[in-house]
């Protein structure tokens, strides 16, 4: 499909080089990401370039490294639990600011946006001082001792921070581009509100929170910024991990980390564009 | 299928009316059209009485029963919408079985008349389609398919042709008027065009800015407009300016005697009205009929019609329509001659 902007333009460049713009972009977004792929599989034992061979050791070495293995599943874990918090305040949300006016609707919709602005050294050095000053505060005055500075409950508070503003900007897109006449229709024939809203406006919806989830949990899985100050000893998200082997290694150890990721990415965008065509949220 | 009636039903946004004390009765199986232009309240009055939105003041009643403080589901009407509003996760089957499923019919009660709401719509072979697969005119058809399907006490129409293109438009409005006469439905049917409601209702009520113009059968509105407001938005209508002389004797501006046949009497200064197609164009002086001498200002073809306006003696332009019956007759008309305009006393009337 053509946009209009596209077919205002000269016949010249509305063919070939229109084309070729596109792909030149995709390849930029895309040149890095297949580096990284390829480099996973050179033999050189420090990164370089020409390869001098292919093996597949790196990932049989990423796989048998301790560290990883448990960054990885921390990692899925805190995704999970940021992805849950995310649709379940998200959602709600989105129905309030898309539905409602009321006092405030600017300032909240910005609040809930304000993880995607700020950024994430900033965000996670305040959650830490934050959660510092709390733990000081309940211990002083009710003599009670949460440590919430490197526990897993502070990580996953930040993670569904960072998650939040998908679930919310997706949802209300979503809710923005529904026709609520559908919903008058459902209930002239019979429904109340509350079942309309669970046969109708969910399903019309879902799409959007789907990609929400998707992107709640891509935002909490590759986290970096935020997470450092957030992890505790010996319990490290993946993201971390990779740094700290990258500290004293550059083999292609972390190309393959890196692969497996991007893969697992790749491969949750794909099944859930196939089962919930979550392009259409966009 | 019930009757409707509106007792003094009023609707405030913010202290302005929206629509503003107004009455009706409908009929049991009776077409009521609302027209008016947008912003008159006539869409606000079919949300009014589906349910939608919230009276401010008077009552609403089916069947002489109070609804106005009942939800929109508890009130039984079918409503159908310009945008079709279909539920784009269902098939067209399960669109129509929703309000059924709603009223817990069940099994082979429930696939009967789904079927049967279908075959009235002739989509029966659409069953299991999805909405987004169908054009304009058949998802319009689902639409209403699915508003029938209830047995509503009311069926009400929201501009339900405005999104189609004209020539559909005139297949879905007698699909609407067949289905609507032959299951007896008392019909509300919004829209902002006067052909259609003329075309398609028993009565027209007509609105402006929140109260009722005049309410009356197609004929009555057209023929005898009750107010200018409806002499101009119901068909086009011709102004003279003038004065009433005396009952029936109406003299111009530059002095002109004419006769009409209806309205009122009292003197002063007035407006005749006559509609374009009730003037005859290069007439010859004829006992009994009005005539005014001027020059063709300019001729327009319409296709089945050509428009031609003359130009007065005292500068006012009227408008006037003539049948295209045979080729040719055209060149006789051409700007800048003179001419003669002629009509029947009882086709100008004075409001």
């Amino acid at each position: 499909m053509m946009s209009a902007l596209a077919s205002s333009l000269p016949r010249w460049i509305r063919g070939y080089p229109l084309k070729i713009a596109a792909y030149l972009a995709f390849l930029v977004v895309l040149a890095p990401l297949l580096a990284v792929i390829w480099v996973s599989f050179f033999e050189n034992k420090i990164i370089g370039f020409p390869p001098t061979g292919y093996t597949l050791k790196w990932f049989v070495n990423a796989w048998n490294f301790e560290r990883f293995h448990r960054g990885f599943i921390l990692s899925v874990e805190v995704g999970l639990i940021a992805t849950g918090v995310s649709i379940l305040l998200g959602v709600p949300a989105a129905l309030a600011l898309a539905r409602k006016k009321f006092v405030g609707h600017e300032v909240v919709h910005s609040l809930l946006m304000s993880p995607l602005i700020v950024p994430g050294i900033v965000a996670g050095a305040a959650i830490f001082m934050f959660f510092i000053e709390v733990e000081v505060l309940l211990n002083d005055r009710f003599k009670v001792q949460l440590p919430l500075a490197g526990s897993l409950f502070g990580l996953c508070v930040g993670h569904s921070l960072l998650a939040l503003p998908w679930t919310v900007r997706l949802v209300t897109a979503s809710l923005i581009g529904m026709d609520r006449q559908v919903e008058e229709a459902a209930m002239s024939l019979g429904a109340t509100p509350w079942w309309t809203f669970w046969h109708i406006t969910l399903p019309i919806i879902r799409p959007g929170i789907v990609a929400g989830a998707v992107f709640s949990f891509v935002a909490s899985f590759v986290d970096l910024e935020k997470s450092i100050f957030l992890v505790g000893p010996g319990r490290t998200t993946l993201p971390i991990e990779m740094i700290n082997y990258l500290e004293w290694n550059i083999d292609p150890t972390i190309a393959a980390v890196a692969t497996i990721q991007a893969l697992i990415i790749a491969t949750a965008l794909i099944v859930s564009d196939y089962f919930f065509k979550i392009t259409r949220a966009f | 299928m019930a009757t409707i009636a509106l007792r003094h039903v009023t609707k405030r946004y913010h202290h302005t009316p929206s629509v503003d004390d107004i009455s009706l009765d409908i009929a049991q199986g009776e077409l009521v059209a609302f027209v008016g232009p947008s912003g008159c309240g006539k869409t606000t009055t079919l949300r009014m009485i589906a349910g939608l939105t919230d009276v401010t003041s008077g009552s609403i009643l089916f069947d002489g029963r109070d609804v106005s403080d009942l939800p929109t589901y508890r009130r039984n009407t079918g409503i159908v919408f310009q945008g079709y509003a279909l539920f784009p996760h269902m098939t067209v089957a399960e669109n129509v079985a929703f309000g059924l499923q709603m009223r817990r019919v069940r099994g082979t009660a429930m696939a009967e008349r789904v079927n049967d709401a279908l075959a009235m719509v002739r989509l029966e072979d659409y069953a299991h389609r999805l909405p987004r697969e169908m054009s304009g005119g058949q998802q319009q058809r689902v639409a209403l398919a699915r508003a029938i399907a209830i047995k509503p006490d009311a069926l009400l129409l929201d501009e339900p042709l405005s999104a189609l293109d004209a020539k559909l438009r005139q297949e879905v409005r007698d699909e609407i008027r067949r289905l609507q006469r032959s299951l007896g439905l008392t019909t509300v049917f919004v829209t902002h065009d006067q052909e259609e409601a003329v075309s398609i209702a028993d009565r027209i009520v007509v609105m402006n800015a929140g109260k009722i113009e005049q309410v009356g059968s197609p004929q009555e509105v057209y023929e005898k407009p009750a107010t200018r407001f409806v002499a101009q938005f119901i068909g086009l209508s011709n102004f003279l300016s003038g004065e009433v002389e005396a009952p029936g004797r109406f003299r111009i501006r530059g002095g002109g005697l004419l006769t009409y046949g209806d309205g009122k009497v009292n003197g002063g200064r007035q407006d005749l009205i006559v509609r374009p197609e009730k003037i005859e164009l290069g007439a010859k002086p004829d006992q009994g009929l009005n005539h005014l001498e001027g020059v063709i200002d300019s001729v327009t073809y319409l296709g089945p019609l050509t428009e031609v306006r003359v130009r007065l003696a005292s500068g006012e332009k009227l408008v006037a329509h003539r049948q295209n019956r045979r080729l040719g007759e055209l060149e006789t008309f051409q700007p800048g001659q003179p001419t003669t305009i002629a009509w029947a006393p009882e086709a100008g009337f004075v409001l």
